[in-house]
């Protein structure tokens, strides 16, 4: 009997560890490259040149980045962590993902798990402003500075709080009441009076803000939200079956506007309409980019939809490294605005996914290390603000566009 | 004998993964997992795991569940948050008042209606999360800045001990306890013996509901808000933080107090430990799946396989 115990005890210590060990990221592998350079005694003059050249591209230290933010594998916050992930492997930082943020108090207990796995900076994309003044005072108790993504505060006296931190670096937002508003306007244009909207549970900042510009627009054009659906984690078969129920209920319905497509909600509502042959005749405006959209904005499935707003995290983050490598771009707190990139074409849509998203990404290894005042002296908070402020595809193409931008489009 | 030795394995198995799964974080996270702020932390937010894994133990105990706990949570939280602004710190009774109303009105549905208790719970967990939403105004509700001071580790420590002091009394040593366990191994035997099946589980719901209450407050103090998402997923840590811990989900005699606090912990550890050993965020949920599927695997008697009333 006691060996059935050991054996019991032994294969699920093990079972544990081998699955864990398996899956661990690959921790603390940068350091060791300037010691191998030192061991390596056959190494030419000509290589240790350059591989000093190579450790001065590096940041002088390791530093670790941690991020709150609700998925790391759907659309947006999958292409948002694969940017970070690229640009801490050129300066040389280290990332760190909790997803674990089910509800206010979880994100708390997620930036408290990130501090304690020795974060020296966070950013964080907060459920609402109320739960900032905690996460100010975590991160004051601990040192760690800290960041908004895809947020800004609205409440006056949380905002004075966290602002009148010192660890506290800035935000960097995008304007989602006035895109909601141009989604809103968009229906209008398309002859839409008749509006049903799926978005998020209240309570949601950035759904919120979306929901009350779409409302602007709608007082403003005459048209009626005749529906909605609030679900925080609709799936594709879900939102066909919101949509399906919408053509159902009201035989009047000509326009969806979903708040945030990301996680399959947008193909949901496309596989919905098609369903029902409704594609083109009900019009569909979105929030979020996904996959594919050159196809489906080809057959007229979707009628206006912006995005690509991944890169926001990527402004915070420069705020946070600037700030650790000893060379603060500014000696209070900033914000930083970003625009959404609308894609009215095919051609826009293979464009952005060209040059923006997927296998290249819109900031090359040199315009990164450009953002961090250590490589580039002449790095300025304005400066950075300008380089989010003009982010586009056409930027991004006039960046790294080879000439040929109309041919891959034809592709 | 073997019978026996089998209650044995089931009692001994979650104290050793818990030991496991410290020395195994202690040693890949360098030591940071038992350093003293990161125990006090691990704590902090085991807190209201083991607080609500404690009080449904009394339903464990009965052979039912309670899949409602998070929605209490968020709407005693959310009715708290509004009251705090008129009285204080007293939105903690309050709150655990009210969530005792609702846990009984759960327990009338399951006794006097012959639901049983899954679908009533399942239903109820809609029901008060709609409910919350509409509480809330749609948002979330701030708190006044002077009770995040109860959010305190000595004070959160005390009600801990308190409250854990007070449930392994009563489950081992007065009828409250020896009844659950009875109705949980067999009911029509409990109901012969003259056990009132009835009052129990109004019980066993009343007090879990209250408890939710008491977690749903200090949830509130600690994010310093309550928002109509407030307590979500909360049932399910608890039936993870039970099963890891030991608990036969059948009930009965076999059930203790010490699972739901082994359980909780090795819970607040695991979830701890995994971003400490900055272990990828997207295997995270598969690993605690496989804990999870392992730790039932150990400690389920195979032969009760009747979970749910």
């Amino acid at each position: 009997m006691k060996k059935k115990l050991t054996a019991l005890f032994l294969s699920m210590t093990l079972m544990l560890s081998a699955a864990l060990t398996g899956c661990g990221s690959a921790q603390s592998a940068s350091p060791e490259e300037p010691g191998e350079t030192q061991e390596t005694a056959a190494q030419t003059q000509e290589e240790q040149v350059m591989q000093t050249a190579q450790s001065a591209d590096k940041l002088p230290e390791t530093f670790k980045i941690g991020v709150v933010i609700w998925s790391t594998t759907d659309d947006l916050g999958g292409a948002s962590a694969r940017l970070l992930d690229y640009a801490s492997e050129v300066i040389g930082c280290e990332m760190v993902y909790n997803t674990n943020i089910s509800s206010p108090e979880s994100q708390i207990t997620a930036t408290e798990n990130l501090i304690a796995a020795g974060c020296n900076a966070i950013a964080i994309c907060n459920y609402s402003d109320d739960i900032l003044p905690k996460i100010t005072s975590l991160c004051e108790e601990n040192g760690v500075y800290f960041t908004l993504i895809w947020r800004s505060i609205s409440d006056p006296e949380v905002k004075e709080i966290v602002e009148s931190s010192p660890y506290y670096l800035g935000n960097t937002c995008e304007s989602e009441e006035e895109i909601g508003y141009r989604m809103g306007k968009s229906f209008y244009e398309k002859g839409c009076k008749n509006i049903a909207v799926i978005t998020q549970e209240k309570g949601d900042a950035t759904a919120d803000a979306r929901d009350a510009g779409f409302d602007r627009a709608c007082e403003e054009f005459g048209m009626n939200r005749i529906s909605e659906v609030r679900n925080n984690t609709l799936t594709a078969e879900e939102t066909t079956k919101a949509v399906e129920n919408f053509l159902a209920s009201f035989p009047e319905l000509d326009g969806i506007f979903v708040t945030g497509g990301s996680n399959t909600i947008l193909e949901g509502v496309i596989q919905g309409l098609a369903l029902h042959n409704k594609t083109g005749e009900v019009k569909v405006a979105c929030i979020d980019f996904i996959s594919d959209l050159d196809k489906y904005i080809e057959e007229g499935a979707i009628d206006a939809i912006s995005g690509g707003h991944f890169v926001d995290p990527l402004f915070s983050y420069m705020l946070m490294v600037n700030q650790l490598a000893g060379t603060p771009l500014s000696d209070q707190c900033e914000q930083i605005d970003l625009n959404f990139i609308n894609l009215e074409s095919p051609e826009d849509a293979r464009n952005y996914y060209q040059y923006c998203e997927g296998d290249s990404y819109p900031y090359n290894e040199e315009e990164i290390r450009s953002m961090v005042k250590y490589f580039n002296p002449d790095m300025t908070i304005e400066e950075l603000k300008e380089i989010a402020a003009a982010y586009s595809v056409e930027d991004v193409v006039s960046r790294h566009g080879d000439g040929d931008v109309e041919d891959a489009a034809d592709e | 004998m073997k019978l026996k030795e089998k209650i044995k394995i089931r009692e001994i198995v979650p104290f050793l993964s818990l030991i496991a799964v410290i020395l195994f974080f202690e040693i890949a996270t360098n030591g940071t997992l038992l350093t003293f702020k990161n125990m006090k932390l691990i704590f902090n937010q085991a807190f209201v795991l083991i607080v609500g894994s404690v009080a449904c133990s009394f339903i464990v105990a009965q052979g039912d569940v309670d899949f409602s706990m998070g929605s209490m949570v968020g709407i005693t939280a959310v009715c708290a948050a509004w009251a705090s602004h008129a009285i204080g710190v007293f939105a903690l009774p309050a709150a655990m008042l009210l969530g005792a109303a609702l846990g009984v009105v759960n327990g009338i549905l399951f006794v006097k209606f012959k639901i049983p208790s899954f679908v009533v719970t399942l239903s109820t967990l809609m029901v008060l999360r709609g409910l919350t939403i509409f509480i809330a105004g749609g948002g979330s509700v701030s708190v006044p800045f002077s009770l995040y001071n109860y959010d305190s580790f000595p004070l959160k420590l005390t009600i801990c001990i308190a409250i854990v002091a007070a449930a392994a009394f009563c489950f081992n040593h007065t009828k409250l306890g020896k009844w659950s366990k009875a109705i949980g191994s067999g009911i029509t035997a409990a109901y012969q013996s003259g056990v009132p099946v009835g009052k129990m589980r109004l019980f066993g719901y009343g007090l879990s509901a209250a408890m939710c209450g008491l977690c749903g407050f200090f949830n509130m103090v600690r994010a310093g808000s309550a928002a109509t998402n407030t307590g979500n997923f909360f049932e399910t840590d608890i039936l993870i933080a039970l099963v890891l811990g030991g608990m036969p989900l059948s009930g009965g005699s076999a059930s203790k107090i010490r699972c739901a606090v082994i359980g909780s912990l090795t819970l607040a550890i695991l979830l701890n430990g995994m971003v400490c050993w900055n272990l990828n965020e997207k295997v995270q949920q598969g690993i605690k799946g496989v804990i999870f599927l392992i730790a039932v695997w150990l400690t389920f008697d195979k032969k009760n396989t009747s979970l749910i009333k």
